[in-house]
């Protein structure tokens, strides 16, 4: 760290100050760090929640929500379970330009929010009363849309995927009712 | 680079955010259909997340994420991050402040997580300095949004690599193999050499250190450009293996800060 001389601490008291402050400073974000309180949560606070630092990018690995959807056709003829997960090519001059492939990841956000909700919901709470069940209920039609196939029901999932073992332990979090397409 | 003066480092931080809110702009202005009435992200239906609002402020909502009063707030914001190149005013820096709450809000709080913290931080930095520099003395009210982007963004750093330090799937390797795999631009190859453990831990352990070790950038000048040198390599890896380019943009334009901020023992 920075060596600051008895004489210099005379010289330069701003400087000191300065130093003793930053220092304290990231002191208290470690005893922070430790030391975690109790979240604080609330619909603004969710809404407004860029305002607020959140250092825990990639912190560590886990169970990874992911949306599952199949559809059945008019003969109701179930499909499998298709995965809905962002992917792409890599092009460096989406360095500059990224659109889709942010859409696509906020879909994934979407879809860990949904999750998030879920676990949040009381014992005798219905999920389809949730705004992000809504959105990813929309997500699952544009998603099929998109496919141009003949559907007539369809259902979707969402499963949590353990990071360090085998997809077959895949918790299930939430399966949509069969829903009708029209 | 002349970023010794406040003046100066201002700036660059206001030309630096330009380029990365024109970035974010012409990216929203592609996708009208997320966020259209029968898009995914349509308001009627997402309306419901500010039932606890007054009435008042949901018909005010209601007016701004219309289609088109949408369309017109984008086009006007690329107006004004166009003018940040040229330099900035309280009025633009207060309206591009206010447009990037009400689009988050329009993502329901966030669209691309890290970049709009710090594409929030910038942005109040640079208020802060135009609105105290009609107040106090403007030499003291720009150093003050300059070391309040320069804390955020070391902090950042710093609390990251620390977080990652406390993770035994962080210290072994095995969590930067599994956040690769899941990447947007995943998964690794079979053959990659990142799936060799050894290699995998020797990664891990360099952004680790450099991520806890990114406060000692307020040494020097010449120490912070080093730093923020690494940092720019880092969110283009970044951006190579997640595609989050806006990452890299909104990352590089708080950087003025630091390096002017280093410079100020």
């Amino acid at each position: 760290m920075i060596q600051v001389s008895s004489a210099q601490v005379l010289m330069y008291p701003n400087h000191t100050l300065t130093l003793l402050l930053i220092g304290t400073y990231f002191a208290l974000l470690l005893i922070g760090m430790v030391r975690r309180g109790r979240e604080i949560s609330g619909p603004w606070l969710f809404l407004l929640r860029s305002f607020f630092p959140n250092w825990r990018f990639y912190h560590d690995i886990g169970y990874q929500p992911r949306l599952y959807w199949r559809y059945a056709d008019d003969d109701a003829q179930w499909s499998d379970w298709t995965l809905c997960m962002p992917r792409a090519a890599f092009r460096p001059r989406d360095l500059f330009h990224n659109a889709d492939n942010n859409l696509a990841l906020a879909r994934q956000n979407l879809v860990d929010h949904l999750s998030a909700d879920v676990q949040g919901l009381p014992d005798d709470g219905d999920a389809r009363t949730l705004v992000t069940y809504r959105l990813v209920d929309r997500l699952v039609r544009e998603q099929l849309q998109s496919r141009s196939l003949s559907v007539a029901r369809y259902q979707f999932q969402v499963r949590l995927l353990p990071a360090t073992q085998a997809p077959d332990d895949a918790v299930n979090l939430l399966t949509s009712p069969e829903l009708p397409w029209s | 680079m002349e970023l010794t003066t406040p003046y100066a480092a201002i700036r660059w931080l206001e030309a630096a955010i330009g380029v990365s809110l024109l970035i974010q702009t012409f990216e929203f202005l592609r996708i009208p259909q997320a966020t259209a009435v029968t898009g995914v992200w349509s308001w009627p239906v997402q309306r419901a997340d500010l039932a606890h609002a007054q009435r008042w402020l949901r018909s005010v909502f209601d007016v701004l994420f219309d289609a088109r009063v949408h369309h017109a707030h984008l086009l006007l914001r690329v107006v004004a991050a166009a003018s940040l190149l040229l330099g900035g005013s309280a009025l633009s820096i207060g309206f591009l402040f206010v447009g990037t709450v009400v689009i988050l809000i329009r993502w329901r709080g966030a669209f691309n997580g890290g970049s709009d913290f710090m594409t929030i931080v910038v942005l109040s930095g640079l208020l802060i300095a135009h609105l105290a520099a009609g107040v106090i003395e403007p030499n003291l009210a720009w150093r003050a949004g300059l070391w309040y982007v320069c804390i955020h963004a070391v902090t950042s750093y710093f609390i990251s690599g620390a977080i990652k330090l406390c993770s035994p799937n962080w210290r072994s390797g095995h969590a930067l193999t599994t956040f690769l795999d899941g990447g947007l631009y995943g998964p690794l190859p079979v053959g990659s050499l990142l799936r060799r453990p050894r290699v995998a831990q020797l990664c891990a352990w360099a952004f680790i250190l450099w991520e806890c070790c990114f406060p000692l950038a307020l040494v020097g000048p010449d120490w912070a450009i080093m730093w923020c040198a690494v940092a720019a390599i880092f969110h283009l890896l970044v951006f190579r293996f997640f595609g989050l380019n806006r990452f890299f943009w909104a990352w590089v334009a708080s950087f003025p800060a630091i390096i002017h901020c280093a410079g100020q023992w």
